[in-house]
């Protein structure tokens, strides 16, 4: 009999048992398309990192500065963490 | 020849140094380093961002290496995965991660014994996490554990033992950002299931399924809010805009829950990484603007917080923008010059 750790919930597994290939689902649209384009959110986001960083190097947060920045550079990109 | 074979190694340093990971930890040692006083303090940031860099080095080389098969399943042909796409080879990476442990120790001489301590458990946590016999990677709920406080308590303590201000409400902090990254952490397999259920490794996803993961996820992000909001010195705009985020999260970790398609899960997470980057930048301008005056931080923070949404909401509606991951000029070199060296 398998430790409570490893046996797992009972009951069919969304993605598959170890060892078998998981079914690939459809494609499909994204759901939030009213509204403004993802384009010029993204747009306005990188206006409103431009005013914030300009406005913490007026204030002498240059740390701030460069987070803002990066944010900026790198929120358009998938990332899992 | 030695020139090229330095160059070659610092190409990769840049490949495994992922921007948002970098972010993350630097964030966690900025915030430490504000909490205690020093958030403008170059002569300790500075060697705080090498015991946290180096750190972050091992970590990742010694992940990669032992996740190759999953990797080259998972993400094939990724430049951020230079081992399983096969611009580095095994003994490259190795060289990196004792580069990185030797950097990541000097600095912590540099910073006192206390750093050294944490840097070195650090270090253990990694070889642990990652190596066999242990593997803790792959034992679901365990690694949801473990990789955030390798992640969280690391950079935070660096930073806040830096300063020689740690506290009681500092403890209290790292509970916070903890317990909040679990949140995200727990997450980070929606992208890899596939390979993961290929190969058996069993993450919490795979063990528990969608619905539970993201009930976790959405508990372990409202305590780690509320600790962290209840413990800081808070202000009006720090609670809205960091509050506000949290309840975007909840808002899109329900989507999740409901969501059929690999490439809706990718959004949602992306969107969900987006908004935690945002409420530590929040958190990290609240103690910057300590001082210069209530409106203008009131300002600040409401601002952030909208950029930060604003991100996150792209990114759910459409999903990321595709790019390579470094520039082609960066993999190039370091490609062609690992052919080279095969062909010989």
């Amino acid at each position: 009999m398998p430790a409570e750790d490893d046996a797992g919930p009972t009951g069919p597994r969304p993605y598959g048992e170890p060892g078998q290939a998981a079914e690939a689902p459809p494609v499909a649209p994204f759901p939030y398309t009213a509204g403004t384009n993802a384009t010029a959110k993204r747009s306005t986001a990188r206006t409103v990192g431009i005013v914030l960083a300009t406005l913490a190097a007026v204030c002498g947060l240059f740390g701030i500065v460069l987070v803002i920045v990066v944010l900026t550079a790198i929120d358009s990109y998938g990332s899992n963490k | 020849m030695i020139a090229r074979a330095v160059l070659q190694q610092s190409r990769l340093f840049v490949l495994l140094l992922r921007p948002a990971l970098v972010f993350l930890l630097l964030s966690f040692a900025l915030l430490g380093l504000s909490i205690g006083g020093h958030a403008q303090d170059l002569r300790l940031a500075v060697p705080v961002s090498v015991v946290v860099l180096g750190f972050l080095l091992v970590a990742v080389t010694l992940n990669d290496i032992a996740d190759r098969a999953v990797d080259r399943i998972n993400l094939p042909g990724k430049a951020s995965r230079p081992l399983a796409s096969g611009i580095a080879s095994q003994q490259d990476m190795t060289l990196i991660a004792i580069v990185g442990g030797i950097a990541s120790l000097a600095a912590a001489v540099w910073l006192g014994p206390p750093t050294v301590a944490v840097v070195l458990a650090g270090l253990l946590l990694a070889v642990t996490y990652s190596l066999e016999p242990f593997a803790l990677s792959r034992r679901g709920a365990v690694a949801s554990l473990l990789l955030p406080a390798g992640f969280v308590g690391v950079p935070f303590l660096t930073g806040i033992l830096a300063t020689h201000h740690l506290t009681g409400s500092g403890w209290a902090v790292l509970g916070g950002l903890y317990v909040g990254f679990i949140g995200r952490i727990v997450l980070k397999d929606f992208r890899d299931v596939v390979g993961d259920t290929l190969l058996g490794k069993r993450t919490f996803l795979v063990r528990h399924g969608r619905l539970v993961t993201c009930a976790v996820s959405a508990g372990c992000w409202t305590a780690g809010s509320v600790i962290l909001l209840v413990v800081l010195q808070r202000s009006v705009a720090l609670d809205v805009a960091y509050g506000v985020q949290a309840v975007f999260v909840l808002f899109f970790l329900r989507q999740l829950g409901r969501s059929q398609n690999p490439r809706h899960d990718e959004a949602f997470v992306s969107a969900i990484a987006i908004l935690g980057r945002g409420c530590v930048a929040v958190l990290l301008a609240h103690y910057a603007f300590v001082g210069k005056g209530a409106v203008l931080s009131m300002l600040f923070l409401a601002g952030l917080a909208a950029m930060s949404l604003l991100f996150a909401w792209a990114m759910a509606q459409s999903g990321p923008v595709s790019r390579t991951y470094v520039p082609a000029w960066l993999v190039g070199g370091v490609a062609v010059e690992r052919s080279e060296v095969s062909s010989r």
